[in-house]
């Protein structure tokens, strides 16, 4: 095994918050108030994330991380399109509920909905920590 | 260094590329929501192009108003005379109203922030609101400002604890009910928040020693007030109290404690009280009436932006009251017969419900009521057995239902009845005449009225009948009340002295009976008829009860009293009659009236539980209880899972036309503008056009804004509510339109008009304008709307309320009319007929037998056919029959297990074939995926589903609902195509197609927003592919390979 750099960590931490992303996604699409899983965007998620950790798992070894930046590269693409599959379920409730006094009251509602804001954010962090990660070496030359 | 490089071109490439697939991925989502983006952003998605060389009027409708100054001033002046004239006065003790120019205190938070509208669904613009206490002022009448201070500094207190993202809630106004458009097994009680008068010391300021009574005691005004909501509803009894609050409430509608010390606070200001009732919802109000140191009682619904200017009208002398009540005030309302199955009742096996497709929750499928009352909600229960206890039939005077527990009494049970009202000067009505023409259906009644006393005023006609109660309807299970509303009028403003005579002709059909197991019709019994009028139901019923010779008789206030045999007129029918209105004639044939409703009564199930409808003739036998622990059977769970028409794949009923290309000879829907005729054959013609992916979108997609190339067919606004264009300002909706581009088009409104912000849902809710017992004037408030409707360029309003108040729990009555279905129906016709006029379709809701709001979507109401027709569904008869109206919306529950839209029986059989009704059929909002299901919804003759999301994707609830799989089902497609006519029939003969003619075309147009999204795509595009190229160049610079 070779040494890891910054860069490991970072993916490392991606990784998780994809696999996080995941999670959020598939509660927050079976949790009573929404029951609308789309295998679409969890398949995208699971992609991103099997991308991401075969990458490293290959970097750690093979010593080059010109296959994991390449993988990391595209994994955040595949999270924003699951992002927007999962934004474009959610819209019209969350209209309803924090646009209207349509729910007013409904605490399951209003979790429900703050649970899938929640998710947007890990997504678009997992998004973030991805593309970051892209910049910085994985391992020690 | 080198390699930091590469990796920051393919970073910047990740960066890029991430951004623009999210741009392209919104896109679909995006463009669902175009519409709703663009209403809110106050632009339009699509402009007319219109050849300009057409000599064509392109206008049908024109608006009565010059400029947006008249529109609002005429907003204001209907404001106002709405509540003048709907304002109900309750007590008068000792003339103590009215009260010109007098100083007066206000009382109770209700005084400075009371309900103007529902507080959600009809509500009134906050901005535009007349206080009380400006429209006092307004009218002569001085407002004490020191407690004015104290009620302002203790409504400004922000709940900390409520709130978040809706915006601040209050700690001292009056409570709100809690929403949900979601289903539960859960209820959540009423907080009153009446803050209690010792606490205005430490909130609001309060000091004793200078609180301004002295100077403003001429009366002590003070307001009790009740929320009204859509999607919520009030419990009865302690069940509907919020635990821990509203202390000394036995009710949320009754009074608690802290409401009963601000009224002993203004006893203390004033020898005078008047009490302001602010609901939509009758309270409880018994130990108000009974309270001597009350001197009056003035109920003021929720009266809209300008109706506190009516109140103050009348409290100031300006106008003399009019208006009667359109429900009854129980003394008790949890102890009437329907408020025993009310609510949130579960079926005993909703797991057993839940499918594979879904839980019980899902398919909006867990919950029902059994409608045990029959036809006896409101007066109709009221009255009908105090008539009984009179005549000594039934056990009226039993112990069941008994506010006092031991033996039923009228006094004891009502504090006001049904279409009570009183006035400033005193009226003398005499029934001149009563014309039955049992050939040409109908009842015509002449009624002088003389002005007896010293007030000008008008006054109101309520003519009423009482149905014959026979052996034949104990046999087959009909029931009659002993007295019901068929019509009614009002005069002019009548000088002291004068008189005028009023003239009633009603459709007798309104009288007949339904008899769903002997005649399975309509029919009308042997025997004597009587007619009368009365200030209410009870006055009615006394004039009756006194021509048959009864005494012993009680008035409306608990008193001993006759009623007036001269005011009875009788008719006599020597024989059953079970065929006079055993058809209807509404179309080219007669068409047969039989039963359509079966299968909504508990007892053709064979269930677990079977009900026992109350019944006259056994008044304490029949009483109903809860009627819970039901078990949906294996039969009844095929209904609730909402899978009941199967797709047929190789139909042998032949096909469907669709998507014939007419070349040069194609019609567009601008062809048959005005085309009243609905067997015209061009309408075929222009149907073939249509193809059949068009005529399932119109029914799916819900687009009012989308052009359908292939006929032409216009965008048509739709917006809620009863109360006009609910949240919708003049200059904000559609700015490509002609009357907002072109100077010279009607309604033309420049940018800068200074009432473009002006919101038009202004009047009082429904039961207001129901009191006022005035057609004329709700017609001219439909009148108002259909002018709105030319300068905002909507076409369709879900504006006539017309479902029935079964009990005052039912929060969302704010929205419906009355407790009676001839007051919803003759105004529900009376304010279609004014927006017809102007060509808005003004669309009654929520079709049919939607009574509450608890768990509406999807909740089982179990129903017998005659307390249907007789209640809800004769509500909504007039106007489809007798208006004519081109436009409904469909209720969320089921009727009996049936999916509402998807019931043959009611939706296609009674709405579509006994009334004749041509126009589109709107779902409401489609809440739960599982549920509104679109297969159903087009065999029951929807023409569109309030949809905005893609339910057709493989996973999505309608993955059947694909051209590949339906286009072999004639049955199905049939009903698409017809439901189509059925849609551009109404708006073609709508204003929808003001500035149309067959030169018009339809132009999508690419909004500011979609061009930004179009410009950051390719800019997110070209950065992609530049990242990625100088990616690929930093490789090969060192001959590397990309990896």
């Amino acid at each position: 095994m070779k040494k890891m750099s910054i860069g490991i960590y970072v993916a490392g931490f991606a990784l998780i918050l994809q696999i996080a992303a995941l999670i959020v996604y598939c509660v927050n699409s079976t949790n009573g108030y929404y029951n609308d899983l789309r295998v679409t965007v969890a398949a995208l998620t699971v992609v991103a994330i099997v991308l991401t950790a075969a990458g490293a798992g290959m970097t750690l070894k093979q010593g080059n991380d010109s296959m994991l930046i390449t993988l990391l590269a595209v994994a955040p693409i595949l999270l924003a399109v699951a992002l927007a599959i999962f934004i474009g379920a959610r819209v019209e409730t969350i209209a309803w509920v924090l646009g209207s006094n349509l729910e007013a009251g409904n605490a399951t509602a209003m979790a429900a909905v703050q649970q899938a804001i929640a998710g947007f954010v890990v997504y678009a962090v997992a998004m973030a920590a991805t593309i970051v990660c892209v910049f910085f070496k994985q391992v020690k030359e | 260094m080198k390699q930091a490089g590469k990796r920051s071109w393919l970073g910047l490439t990740s960066i890029f590329a991430t951004l623009l697939a999210f741009l392209v991925a919104m896109g679909p989502v995006a463009e669902t929501w175009r519409g709703t983006i663009n209403a809110n952003l106050g632009i339009s998605g699509s402009r007319v192009v219109q050849d300009l060389s057409s000599e064509n009027d392109l206008y049908t409708y024109k608006s009565i108003w010059a400029n947006t100054n008249e529109l609002v001033a005429h907003h204001k002046d209907i404001g106002e005379r709405m509540s003048a004239e709907g304002s109900v006065l309750l007590k008068n003790d000792g003339n103590a109203l009215p009260m010109a120019g007098a100083n007066v205190t206000l009382f109770g938070m209700g005084a400075y922030y009371p309900f103007y509208g529902g507080s959600m669904g009809s509500s009134a613009p906050e901005g535009q609101n007349v206080s009380l206490a400006e429209a006092l002022t307004q009218k002569g009448i001085s407002v004490n400002p020191k407690m004015q201070a104290v009620y302002e500094a203790m409504g400004s207190i922000e709940d900390e604890a409520g709130g978040g993202f809706s915006g601040p809630t209050y700690l001292y106004r009056p409570g709100k009910l809690s929403n949900s458009f979601g289903v539960s097994n859960e209820v959540s009680g009423y907080e009153i928040r009446e803050p209690s008068p010792s606490i205005y010391t430490e909130v609001g300021g309060y000091n004793a020693n200078d609180n301004g009574f002295s100077q403003y005691s001429d009366a002590a005004i003070v307001v009790f007030s009740r929320p009204s909501s859509e999607a919520a509803d009030y419990y009865p009894g302690a069940l509907g109290i919020k635990e821990g609050t509203s202390a000394g409430a036995t009710d949320p509608l009754g009074l608690d404690d802290a409401e009963r010390e601000v009224l002993a606070l203004a006893k203390q200001a004033s020898d005078k009280i008047v009490v302001l009732i602010n609901s939509n919802s009758t309270m409880e109000i018994e130990e108000l009436k009974q309270d001597s140191e009350v001197d009056a009682i003035l109920w003021i619904g929720t009266p809209g932006n300008y109706g506190m200017l009516g109140v103050a009208d009348i409290l100031s002398g300006a106008v003399s009251p009019s208006g009667h009540l359109p429900d009854t005030y129980a003394v008790v309302n949890a102890n009437s017969p329907a408020a025993q199955n009310f609510g949130m009742i579960p079926y005993a096996n909703q797991d057993e419900i839940s499918d594979s497709k879904g839980t019980y929750a899902d398919l909006r499928a867990g919950w029902y009521y059994v409608t045990a009352e029959s036809i006896y909600t409101g007066y109709r229960y009221y009255e009908t057995r105090y008539a009984d206890t009179v005549l000594g039939n039934g056990n009226a005077s039993s112990a069941v239902g008994a506010s006092n527990g031991s033996a039923w009494a009228y006094q004891n049970e009502v504090s006001y009845p049904f279409g009570y009202g009183l006035s400033y000067t005193t009226f003398e009505q005499t029934l001149k005449s009563v014309d039955v023409d049992l050939g040409n259906r109908t009842v015509t009644a002449v009624v002088n009225v003389k002005n007896t006393g010293s007030v000008a005023g008008k006054d109101v006609v309520q003519l009423y009948v009482s149905l014959p109660y026979t052996q034949y309807d104990i046999d087959n299970g009909v029931e009659k009340a002993a007295i019901q509303l068929l019509d009614f009028g009002k005069t002019s403003e009548l000088a002291p002295g004068a008189d005028e005579d009023v003239k009633i002709s009603v459709d007798m059909k309104y009288m007949a009976s339904y008899d769903s197991k002997g005649a399975k019709t309509y029919i009308l019994d042997a025997g004597d008829y009587y007619f009368t009028v009365g200030n209410g139901a009870h006055a009615a019923v006394n004039n009756v009860l006194t021509a048959l010779g009864r005494t012993g008789l009680v008035d409306e206030l608990g008193g001993s009293t006759s009623g007036n045999s001269a005011n009875v007129k009788t008719w006599n029918l020597a024989a059953l009659d079970t065929t006079t209105f055993a058809f209807s004639y509404d179309g080219d044939v007669p068409y047969a009236i039989t039963n359509q409703m079966d299968d909504t009564d508990l007892n053709y199930w064979n269930a677990n539980k079977t009900v026992t409808y109350l019944s006259r003739n056994d008044w304490a036998g029949t009483f109903p209880t809860k009627i819970d622990g039901l078990i949906a059977n294996s039969e009844m769970l095929v209904r609730l899972r909402n899978d009941v028409y199967e797709i047929r794949h190789s139909d042998v009923e032949g096909t469907v036309t669709f998507g014939v290309d007419h070349g040069a000879e194609s019609l567009k829907l601008a062809d048959l503008k005005d085309v009243s005729d609905f067997d015209d054959e061009r309408w075929d013609y222009l149907l073939d056009q249509l193809t059949l992916q068009d005529a399932m979108d119109l029914l799916s997609r819900y687009d009012t804004e989308t052009e359908i190339p292939s006929i032409e067919r216009p965008l048509f606004p739709q917006a809620d509510g009863p109360n006009g264009f609910n949240g919708w300002a003049i200059g904000g909706t559609n700015s490509n339109l002609a009357n907002r581009t072109d100077s010279s088009a009607p309604c033309y409104m420049s940018e800068s008009d200074p009432n473009a912000g002006y919101s038009l849902n202004t009047i009082a809710n429904e039961p207001v304008m129901a009191a006022t017992f005035n057609k004329e004037l709700v017609d001219e408030w439909g009148q108002v709307v259909g002018n709105d409707s030319l300068w905002v360029r909507g076409a369709i309003v879900w504006g006539n309320g017309l479902n029935t108040h079964r009990l005052p729990y039912n929060s969302r009555n704010h929205e419906y009319f009355s407790e009676d279905a001839m007051l919803c129906n003759r105004m529900g016709v009376a304010y279609a007929e004014g927006a017809k006029k102007f060509g808005l379709i003004m669309a009654p809701k929520h079709f049919a037998l939607n009574t509450q709001e608890t768990n509406r979507v999807g909740i089982s109401e179990f129903i017998n056919e005659q307390t249907a027709r007789e209640g809800d569904l004769r509500a909504f008869q007039g106007a489809f029959e007798d208006a004519d109206v081109l436009g409904a919306m469909t209720a969320f529950n089921r009727i009996g297990c049936t999916y509402m839209n998807g019931h043959v029986g009611v939706m296609q059989n009674i709405l579509r074939g006994e009334w004749g009704f041509k126009g589109l059929i709107s779902t409401d909002m489609v809440n739960g995926d599982l549920y509104f299901q679109v297969r159903e919804s087009a065999i029951g003759g929807v023409t569109m589903m309030a949809n905005s999301s893609d339910k057709m994707q493989p996973d999505g609830a309608w993955y059947y609902f694909t051209v590949d799989n339906i286009k072999n089902d004639a049955v199905l497609t049939g009903h698409l195509r017809e439901n189509a006519k059925y849609l551009f029939y109404a708006v073609a003969n709508s204003n929808a197609m003001n500035g149309f003619d067959s030169s018009t075309r339809m132009e999508r147009v690419t909004t500011w927003w979609e061009g930004l999204m179009i410009g950051a795509e390719v800019v997110f595009g070209l950065l992609t592919v530049a990242s990625l190229a100088m990616y690929v160049l930093s490789y090969r610079k060192k001959g590397e390979k990309v990896g």
